[in-house]
């Protein structure tokens, strides 16, 4: 289980990578997306839990291996951060496309 | 007294709501000042008392490792007063900034968002928490650029916004890789358990989060972000930024390097000095090489904080007291220089040094200030420049580090030559366009800068007091064993 979700983390951190190598804005923006998947299963990998119950702990589960709550928690705060930035981004792409009738960076060999 | 330490994080909380429903600027200009009086107040008390404890605020009553916690030490003091303090300097020049930007609303809440996150990020004691302010300290910078800027150049933030996205990215994996080794992120038990875990794995972790915090700091070679931002943006804003916001990231490292990593593989701290020496010298040419008064001293910073951080890399206290001291002047001469700048751009309407000159007939004394505040950050006797260069190169010799020693005295001549360029082109050679505009300085502005350099000649001076008090706070930050008493109460 943990190495399926290790390699499922790096497919998407390596999908990442190769969006960002577009001039596309809208590309680049979805590998920004794609990498902060990544780094929630990397959250979650950090726990070294492979328990799926959940961590309430009452007189049955109170003997089992629970799951790690920290990194539930880590994961969900780092989801909501993610959600912000990815409407930053949406954000940028919007004031970009309105200034520059398009999405794409340098278009006309213009330079920063 | 603990409950005090929530008072400088609530106060820029408050005040940002507040900002977002009221219309009225005059009210708003109010609202600012009273703000940075108070974080000034309350941060100096917060000075005097953690003269005599640690103070440890645990939040919501949960016990050290399982709760978030607020800390002050003398590090942390000494720093949220110096910030504050310049905070409350730079107020007249961000109320001036609104006057010019159609969104006041939006302008305020997001400064408010900055002076919160600066102010938690230096207090928290945990590091998932320290992420989380990290990003709202970017997030929040980035979108304060725009307003202040305008949308319109959104094609210049945008440098800004990929260099500091990939930064927390990195930063959090780092965090991540950290408690993954460890199984805490509470920054006392973090600093029991991380140096027993071995060199070789705190040496990678030392090394993953050196990567991403020196993005944030601006060192070589991934420091085009800061200019770049920086020169796009209104004047108020890039002087409000550019003079605090780097320095919270150095601290942070400061901290993290001294409480979970005493002990990294000597290679890893050569390449950090390796870094810092770079950044020192590739940083000062960069500045040198511009030809815009504004991108000179932002670019400059990237050298400056080289300095710091090859200081803190040779880890000795005499080398950490000496990057404390560098940063206490750093961040005054900074401040100082950088007001001057946005008042000569404001009144002026130029930033070129190519379409500038003669402002020595125009406006004597502010050249004076500049000349003074410009030898402050060079290092020239008798300010409080020359104290910080001595000590660092007096560290980098002791500590037998020849690299930091040559670096150092060769860009420190660099550094004289990029301000004695701003001084002939800007105030004594003859002016491109005969009928320049006066330059005026508002007088709270100018008080500022008054303020900031008798602060610079007096430290220059007597420096006594200063690095008696960088000393007292780099001992303390040294003492791990009583900051974990502190903050765990002598549990394990």
């Amino acid at each position: 289980m943990e190495a399926l979700i290790a390699l499922n983390a790096s497919l998407l951190a390596g999908l990442a990578i190769y969006l960002f190598q577009s001039r596309n804005l809208i590309r680049i923006f979805l590998g920004v997306f794609l990498i902060s998947h990544a780094l929630h299963l990397v959250v979650y990998l950090s726990g070294h839990s492979q328990s799926l119950t959940p961590a309430f702990v009452n007189q049955t589960t109170a003997q089992e291996v629970v799951s790690n709550p920290l990194t539930q928690a880590l994961i969900l705060t780092s989801i909501v951060i993610s959600f912000a930035i990815s409407l930053l981004c949406l954000g940028v792409v919007f004031a970009y496309q309105k200034k520059y009738r398009g999405v794409v960076l340098f278009e006309n060999g213009e330079t920063a | 007294m603990k409950e005090l330490l929530l008072v400088p994080l609530l106060v820029p909380f408050l005040f940002a709501i507040a900002a977002l429903v009221t219309s009225h600027k005059k009210l708003q200009r109010f609202m600012l000042n009273s703000c940075a009086l108070i974080l000034f107040t309350s941060t100096a008390a917060l000075f005097y008392l953690a003269q005599d404890q640690l103070l440890v605020l645990h939040l919501g009553s949960w016990q050290a490792p399982y709760g978030i916690n607020l800390f002050v030490d003398k590090t942390n003091a000494l720093f949220l007063f110096l910030f504050s303090f310049l905070i409350l300097l730079i107020a007249p020049l961000l109320n001036h900034g609104a006057k010019d930007c159609d969104q006041v609303p939006q302008y305020y809440f997001l400064l408010y968002g900055v002076l919160f996150a600066i102010q938690a990020t230096m207090l928290s004691g945990d590091l998932f928490n320290l992420y989380v302010w990290f990003e709202l300290l970017f997030v929040s910078a980035f979108m304060l650029m725009v307003v202040s800027g305008g949308i319109h150049k959104i094609r210049e933030y945008l440098h800004y916004l990929f260099a500091n996205l990939i930064t927390t990215f990195l930063l959090l994996l780092s965090v991540v890789w950290i408690y993954a080794s460890a199984g805490t992120l509470n920054l006392a038990q973090l600093s029991k358990i991380l140096p027993t875990l071995g060199v070789d794995l705190s040496s990678w972790l030392y090394l993953i989060l050196f990567s991403a915090l020196s993005l944030k700091i601006g060192l070589f070679p991934f420091f085009y972000w800061l200019p770049m931002g920086y020169g796009a943006t209104s004047h108020h804003v890039s002087t409000f930024l550019a003079s605090l916001l780097t320095k919270v990231a150095l601290l942070v490292f400061l901290r993290l390097k001294i409480l979970l990593f005493p002990e990294v593989h000597s290679q890893v701290e050569t390449f950090v000095t390796t870094i810092a020496c770079l950044s020192m010298f590739a940083g000062v040419l960069a500045a040198a090489s511009r030809m815009s008064f504004r991108e000179i001293l932002t670019t400059h910073i990237v050298s400056q904080l080289g300095y710091i951080v090859a200081a803190f890399s040779l880890s000795s206290p005499l080398a950490v007291v000496a990057g404390c001291f560098y940063l206490v002047k750093h961040a005054l001469a900074k401040t100082s220089l950088l007001l001057i700048q946005s008042s000569v751009a404001l009144s002026t309407g130029l930033d070129d040094l190519r379409s500038m000159g003669s402002l020595i007939k125009k406006n004597r004394f502010l050249c004076l200030l500049f000349i003074l505040s410009a030898m402050g950050l060079a290092g020239l006797p008798p300010l409080a420049g020359f104290w910080a260069k001595l000590m660092i190169l007096f560290a980098s010799f002791k500590a037998q580090n020849m690299i930091v020693f040559t670096v150092a005295l060769v860009t420190g001549f660099f550094t004289a030559y990029s301000m004695l360029k701003i001084l002939s082109e800007v105030f004594l050679k003859d002016a491109v366009n005969k009928d320049l505009a006066d330059v005026k300085v508002q007088s709270p502005v100018l008080g500022s800068i008054c303020l900031l350099v008798v602060l610079l000649v007096s430290i220059g001076c007597y420096p006594t007091p200063l690095i008696e008090a960088c000393q007292g706070a780099v001992e303390q930050l040294m003492d791990v064993t009583s900051f974990q008493e502190a903050v765990l109460g002598g549990q394990s």
